[in-house]
């Protein structure tokens, strides 16, 4: 026998084997999954601390109240979810529930493809929320923003619910603040942060340590810079909204910028990009180049006092922070802050979510669709998620769900004005700011040298983006409309059907609503031209 | 001697057997009878409501020309799948034309004035080449033939924002939203007329900053409660809150901030919006 005879040989064996071994999983999978009568997988790609404990907590309830059906989560890292979803999908492998958001989860047609719409379950009360307040509420309204989240606006459906909700907070080194300043007191205003940044730097002077004052990476940085420049462009955002005295959209602001009425030397954005320089200034060199666990490590190392970040790492923070943790609100300049507190309205209102967390639907791929549906309305029952906000340290989502004790500063902010436009918005002009940054970011950069790079090439991003804009509800338009003219014939065939004539009464109204708004921006695109 | 005739083998009969057996099955499964054609039209019409155009053009494609009034649903349902079909093509399009003006053509039931909505579509929307003055001509044709009927009538909003959004010459947008007030007053069905109040005040206040023409077109559609999504809801009480405080007429902005804080009380605009109601005098809320 010659060499390639055996090595094709022994190649073949292996494989051989690794069929084999395979084969034997899948069946030894199926007969537990046999002998446990139903079994509901779920796959999600939430691998922070306290998830998947929270899941677990709430599979081993529902199990305990319906004995023969078991809860099987899958955790997937968040890098290899799309391709391992999509491979599922398409194999017709899928678990019975899978998080929405990533490849194959996120394309129109992949999910009316792959998992079943959830729009007429939603009108139903949650029968979990027998003896609660939400007893006969519809499901949809027992959530806290009443499902507007995971309506799906290019479908007119709802595929999915989240057990969790998120917001962004600037967490801080309580035992780290106190030596520095010698008090509790977190700063409240930006002339408060400008300060603690000062006696930050020179605590690192005096005692020699490698102290920072915010742990900064291209992850965790543009959070708050995007909401500084936000909240300077909340008055000039304002005046670019005719139809109401509150912060128009960031297209509009695009707009403004494109026809003169907002320059890059406006004082909002001025001074907007002037915050962003100060608070580049004070994040580790190179900062834009660190990765969010490295600003992670820094601010759990206590090499920096304070981290902006979501929700979503409270839990891990706290499990890994050798240190007493803080929350608070960002910073936001006061209106009597010399160079800052112009601009503003006032102090920042937000809805303190971001909608649409990790929304959870049933594949059509289920085995058992009705039950993976009752599993989802046992997840966001009103007890259920009291344990599962608990359990994980995320926010709630349900009303009248109290949030853990540690998530309370986490909760959305009740007074106040909403922030204003920004110029995080389309990938071009984003893609613009994270090649042209350096030019405000560098020591030796300044917000002149930013904003005549900008000058020069800034306005075509801007308009690409405004662009594209407009053709993608254009194209919303017309992928939607054949889906109107099918509602109103099948209404013709079932005029009784309450939930499709509800359906495409949203239809007309928000196919009307995107194509006039389309209409709109596309004659104020004519008329701007690029200065 | 006669020629041998060659036998085959028992086991070999048993295959060819079992071979005739499955080439009969599959032939009886063949002879099946095909679904009815209402069947596929409204399988058809089930798959585009799911966006799925291609499986829906070959569920209408299914349906023969003679199957009665089938067909002609069958046909609507096909052109109007064409119009979704990827890639987007010229040739797509065409062949929707030319089964749309054959309907169009015919007799002037539904069928025909879907029809023709949709041959206006394609000029104003689906075309490559859009052709914005034969899609206008087409609306108020529509329009025109068939007053008060509520499919012709959805060309009402597209006729308005085609025509108010093509210029903003302050004359023209005058005589234009002019025009269309009077169209808008004079539409039954609830929806377009909703829809085509909407977007004119919307105009009104984009184009002109004119709160007045805002806060009368509002008022009608807020009054008939016919807007269909609390999130919207929300935002035509806001706008008519803030134009109707522009003109001073403080009852309405009163009704307007309350009911925009009914619909939507987690809002983020929505603690601004009870400091304006404080600003009037009045709490968020009405007296029990």
């Amino acid at each position: 026998m010659n060499r390639s005879h055996l090595a094709n040989g022994v190649g073949l064996l292996l494989l051989a084997i690794a069929f084999l071994a395979a084969g034997l999983r899948i069946l030894h999978r199926e007969r537990a999954e046999a002998d446990a009568g139903v079994t509901l997988r779920l796959a999600h790609w939430q691998l922070e601390s306290g998830m998947r404990e929270a899941f677990e907590l709430i599979a081993r309830d529902y199990e305990a109240l319906h004995p023969g059906v078991r809860v099987r989560q899958i955790p997937i890292p968040e890098r290899i979810y799309s391709n391992w979803s999509t491979t599922q999908l398409i194999g017709g492998t899928a678990p019975d529930l899978m998080q929405l958001g990533f490849g194959s989860t996120s394309e129109s047609a992949n999910i009316t493809r792959y998992f079943h719409t959830l729009t007429a379950a939603v009108e139903e009360p949650n029968p979990y929320n027998r003896g609660t307040p939400l007893e006969r509420v519809p499901w949809r309204n027992t959530f806290l923003d009443g499902l507007e989240s995971a309506y799906d606006g290019r479908l007119f459906e709802v595929f999915g619910v989240s057990p969790v909700g998120a917001s962004l907070r600037l967490y801080y080194n309580r035992s780290l603040l106190r030596r520095i300043t010698g008090s509790d007191d977190p700063p409240r205003d930006y002339a408060a942060f400008e300060r603690l940044a000062g006696l930050t730097a020179e605590y690192a002077r005096q005692t020699g340590r490698a102290v920072v004052p915010l742990a900064g990476s291209r992850y965790n940085a543009p959070f708050l810079m995007n909401q500084l420049l936000s909240h300077q462009c909340q008055r000039v955002g304002t005046e670019l909204n005719p139809l109401a005295r509150f912060p128009a959209s960031p297209e509009y602001l695009y707009l403004g910028m494109l026809d003169g009425r907002v320059p890059l030397r406006h004082p909002a954005l001025e001074a907007g990009f002037g915050l962003m320089r100060e608070i580049a200034l004070q994040c580790p060199p190179g900062f834009m180049q660190l990765s969010r666990d490295d600003a992670m490590l820094l601010f759990v190392q206590q090499h920096a006092l304070m981290v902006m970040s979501g929700s979503w790492d409270a839990t891990g923070l706290r499990q890994q922070a050798p240190f007493e943790i803080g929350v608070i609100a960002t910073p936001f300049p006061s209106a009597d802050h010399p160079r800052f507190g112009r601009n503003p309205i006032g102090p920042v209102a937000d809805s303190g979510m971001v909608g649409g967390v990790g929304l959870i639907g049933v594949t059509r791929a289920s085995r058992h669709p009705e039950k993976a549906l009752d599993f989802l309305r046992y997840l966001t029952s009103r007890n259920a998620n009291e344990r599962f906000s608990h359990a994980s340290g995320w926010l709630p989502v349900i009303d009248g769900v109290p949030p853990p004790e540690f998530m309370r500063a986490f909760m959305p902010r009740t007074s106040g004005f909403p922030n204003g436009p920004s110029l995080r918005w389309g990938n071009d002009t984003v893609r613009w700011l994270d090649t042209h940054l350096h030019h405000l970011f560098a020591v030796s950069g300044s917000v002149e040298r930013f904003i005549s790079v900008a000058e020069d090439s800034l306005p075509a991003a801007l308009r690409s983006d405004l662009e594209r804009d407009v053709r993608n509800r254009e194209a919303s338009v017309r992928r939607n409309e054949s889906s109107v003219e099918a509602a109103r014939q099948l209404l013709a065939l079932n005029p009784s059907d309450a939930a499709l004539l509800r359906k495409r009464e949203e239809m007309v109204e928000t196919q009307n609503e995107t194509e006039a708004n389309a209409a709109y921006l596309h004659l104020r695109l004519t008329h701007a031209t690029p200065r | 001697m006669a020629p041998r005739v060659p036998v085959p083998s028992a086991p070999a009969r048993r295959r060819i057997a079992a071979l005739g057996l499955a080439v009969g099955g599959i032939l009886a499964a063949g002879a099946a009878p095909a679904p009815a054609p209402e069947t596929l039209v409204r399988e058809g019409w089930e798959a585009l409501a799911l966006v799925r155009a291609n499986d829906a053009r070959r569920l209408f494609a299914g349906v023969p020309d003679d199957a009665g009034s089938a067909a002609r649903a069958a046909r609507l349902g096909e052109g109007v799948a064409l119009l979704n079909v990827q890639p987007r093509s010229e040739r797509n399009l065409e062949r929707a034309r030319r089964l749309l003006n054959a309907l169009a053509a015919g007799p002037a039931d539904e069928i025909a004035i879907a029809a023709r909505y949709h041959l206006a579509r394609i000029d104003h929307v689906h075309s490559l080449r859009p052709n914005l003055d034969a899609a206008e001509a087409s609306y108020r044709a529509l329009l025109a033939d068939h007053p008060g009927h509520p499919l012709a009538e959805q060309a009402a909003p597209k006729l308005a924002l085609l025509v108010v959004y093509r210029s903003s010459e302050p004359d023209l947008v005058e005589s234009r939203l002019r025009e269309l007030e009077t169209l808008a007053a004079r539409l039954v069905d609830p929806s377009a007329a909703r829809d085509t109040r909407l977007l004119l005040a919307q105009a009104a206040l984009r184009l002109q900053g004119n709160h007045a023409r805002a806060v009368a077109l509002l008022r009608p559609v807020l009054e008939q409660a016919t807007i269909a999504r609390s999130n919207r809801r929300a935002e035509a009480w806001l706008i008519f809150a803030e134009s109707s405080a522009a003109l001073g007429l403080t009852g309405d902005a009163v009704r307007g901030y309350r009911q925009f804080l009914l619909e939507t009380p987690r809002d983020a605009r929505a603690p601004e919006v009870t400091r304006r109601l404080a600003v009037l005098g009045f709490d968020p809320l009405p007296p029990p």
